[in-house]
Order: structure tokens, then sequence, then C-alpha cells
């Protein structure tokens, strides 16, 4: 890795992760494509553990901050 | 949560409206049916307004009545009718306040009928000199006040949060205050007053938390969203809410349940506690989402971030 500020790699991946369910399900599906959308090049260690992932959960997570059409 | 009558009357007002502004304004009508069409996703205004997460601006003077004595169906009505004509008054403010919502100018016209239609069922409730009237119009300029406060506001803190953008939902005293000068029982109208400035502080607390991506997309300034800014000035708003913001957004949370929760107890409102309970076991449901969640990314931190 290059010396660039590992946190906010980290902030931007956990952050999409969290609260886009768009990214959240790439990052399931198609986890590479997913950290090179953000600017982070994957290596074997990364994708492994994502493999490793509860995509549904992350998914559902990202759900519960969609806004909700209708709400008053 | 909602009585069967009251959705009764809700369903009612909602044909109500449409008819009414069918009638006295053809054109308007088709362009507001399809507003609400848009935002409300061509679900009914009866639907949206018992969804079990609305505020509920029906349901506290329906408790207020209830506590009174049997029911006024016709009294209902009336508030009903005028609560969603207040209501979607202030909704379509608010959107063309939100620098997305540019496109509904041309609703404005639409105001002129939203206001007579949420005042004209009071005209018929109560004299000219009855003072009702001078706590409508204190609830509603306020309410106008904060909502003006608000939307210039770059940063809030917890005192302007509960002194203004908490108080965005302060028309929901109107018929409140309604319900206690028809039935002349004024003695309890200060608690309900209190039940629903709390219920405004927990409402849009939720809102600030569950809506806190759009509220960023927008840069729209919330309690929330400034507070991880003053906690965490140099991190992403994401990093913040996935490590501590969601926590301490939920605490906050809480301490205003209890507020509402000793508010209601001492106004035995028992129906109201047990709404309050239905609240906290779907905020659960929620937090549960979110908790396992963010359990399940703290592996994605432990890769990415090694």
């Amino acid at each position: 890795m290059d010396d660039r500020d590992t946190s906010a790699d980290l902030g931007s991946v956990v952050g999409k992760a969290a609260f886009d369910e768009a990214f959240a399900e790439a990052l399931a599906s198609d986890p590479a494509a997913a950290l090179r959308s953000i600017g982070i090049e994957p290596t074997d260690e990364m994708l492994a553990a994502l493999a490793e992932i509860d995509a549904e959960s992350i998914q559902r997570l990202a759900k519960a901050f969609e806004p909700q059409p209708g709400g008053i | 949560m909602y009585d069967e009558a009251l959705i009764e009357i809700a369903v009612e007002a909602d044909m109500q409206l449409r008819a009414n502004l069918t009638h006295e304004a053809p054109f308007i009508a088709r362009e507001v049916d399809a507003w609400l069409d848009e935002m409300f996703g061509g679900l009914g205004l009866a639907e949206i307004f018992t969804r079990s997460d609305a505020f509920p601006m029906l349901l506290i003077p329906w408790w207020v009545d209830g506590s009174i004595g049997e029911r006024d169906r016709r009294l209902h009505r009336a508030l009903t009718y005028s609560t969603m004509n207040g209501y979607l008054y202030i909704r379509l403010v608010d959107n063309l306040m939100d620098r997305d919502a540019a496109g509904e100018v041309s609703l404005l016209p639409a105001l002129s009928f939203f206001h007579f239609e949420f005042v004209e069922p009071y005209r018929r409730l109560f004299e000219p000199g009855d003072r009702f009237w001078s706590d409508l119009r204190t609830t509603w300029l306020a309410t106008a006040d904060v909502t003006m406060n608000d939307a210039q506001l770059a940063d809030i803190d917890k005192i302007t949060f509960e002194r203004v953008s908490a108080r965005k939902t302060g028309a929901a005293k109107i018929p409140v205050a309604a319900v206690s000068h028809y039935r002349r029982r004024l003695h309890r109208q200060p608690e309900w007053n209190d039940f629903t400035d709390a219920f405004g502080r927990w409402h849009q607390m939720h809102n600030d938390i569950f809506s806190w991506r759009k509220d960023a997309d927008h840069q729209a300034a919330t309690y929330f969203l400034s507070e991880g800014r003053r906690r965490r000035p140099n991190a992403a708003i994401d990093a913040w809410v996935v490590d501590e913001g969601f926590s301490w957004g939920m605490d906050e949370l809480d301490r205003f349940m209890t507020d509402l929760r000793r508010i209601a107890g001492l106004l035995k409102a028992e129906e109201a506690l047990a709404y309050l309970d239905e609240r906290e076991v779907l905020l659960a449901l929620q937090e549960e989402d979110v908790m396992i969640g963010l359990a399940a990314l703290s592996s994605v931190r432990d890769v990415v971030g090694r």
C-alpha cells in the first residue's frame, strides 16, 4: 500500500458499504470492482476476507438508511 | 396503532380534500394529484397519515378527546380535514425551500387552497372571538418562524435543535388546542402541548439519524450531522456515523423517549403510552438491522485498514 491516508480509505469503504445500497450490493457480488470504484486496489487478502462477509446484513444496513418514500 | 374509526375518518377527509379541490380548482387539482403521487408513491393521504412511522398528528387530538370522554366523530372529521390541508401547506413550503425541489414552484397557487381549507373547519367550530383563534395564530406563526430559522442554520447544537429544529412540527398543537377549547377542558392543554413538542424532538431526531445521508447529500444542516462535524472535524461523516454517531444518536433518541414517557405518564395517557411502546418496537427492529450490519462491516475495516 502506498503512503495515502489509510483512514480515509477506510472511511470510504466502510461508510459507502454502510449507507449506499448499490455499493453494498456491488461489494458482495464483485468486491474487486467495488473497491476499485472508490480508488482502492484490492489485494488477495482483502478479497478473501470480503468473501466471508455476510452480504445480506450489509445490504439491510444500507437499506435502513435509504430515504423512505412518503414519510411524514 | 390507529382505531378503525380514525382510519375511516382519514379516508373520508382524503376524498373530501380531492373532491373539493377538483370542484373549486380543477387545474390545480390535476397538478396536486401528480405531486402527491410522486411524493407518496401513489399511496392515499389516509395511508400516509396513518403509517406506523408517521408523526401522530391525527392521533394526538384523538387521544386528547378520548381522555375527556366519548369521542366526537364530527369534531375529528373537521380536525382531520384541516390537518391534512395544513400539513400539505407546510410540506409544499418545505419542499420549495429544499434546493432539489425547484420544479414545485409551479404548485405555489395550491397554497391558497391548502391554507383556506386548513382554517375553514375551525371557522365552523369556533366563533370569531373564541380564545382558540389566539392559540391558532400563535402556534401557526411560531411554526413558520422556526421553519425559516431552521433553514438558515449552518450548525445546530442541542439547544438550537430543541428551540428551533424540533419545533417545526409545532403546528400539530393546533388540533390539540381545538379539542381543548371545543370541549372546554383547557387544564390539560399545556401538558398535551408538552407531549406534542416532546414527540417533535423524538421524531426530528429519528429523521436526523435515519435520513442523514440524504441530508448530507443536500448539504442540509441537522443536529446529527453538526454533532458529527463537531466531534470529528477532520473525518468523513460516514466514518463517524459508523464508529460512534449512530450509537450517540440512538442514546439521544432514548433520552427524548424517556421524556415523552414521563409526560404521557403525567397525563395518564394509556393510549399514548401504548403507541410509544409500538414505536420503540419498530425502532428496535431498525436498530437491530443497523447493528448487525455494522458488526459485519468491522471485518471490512480489519481488512482494508490493515
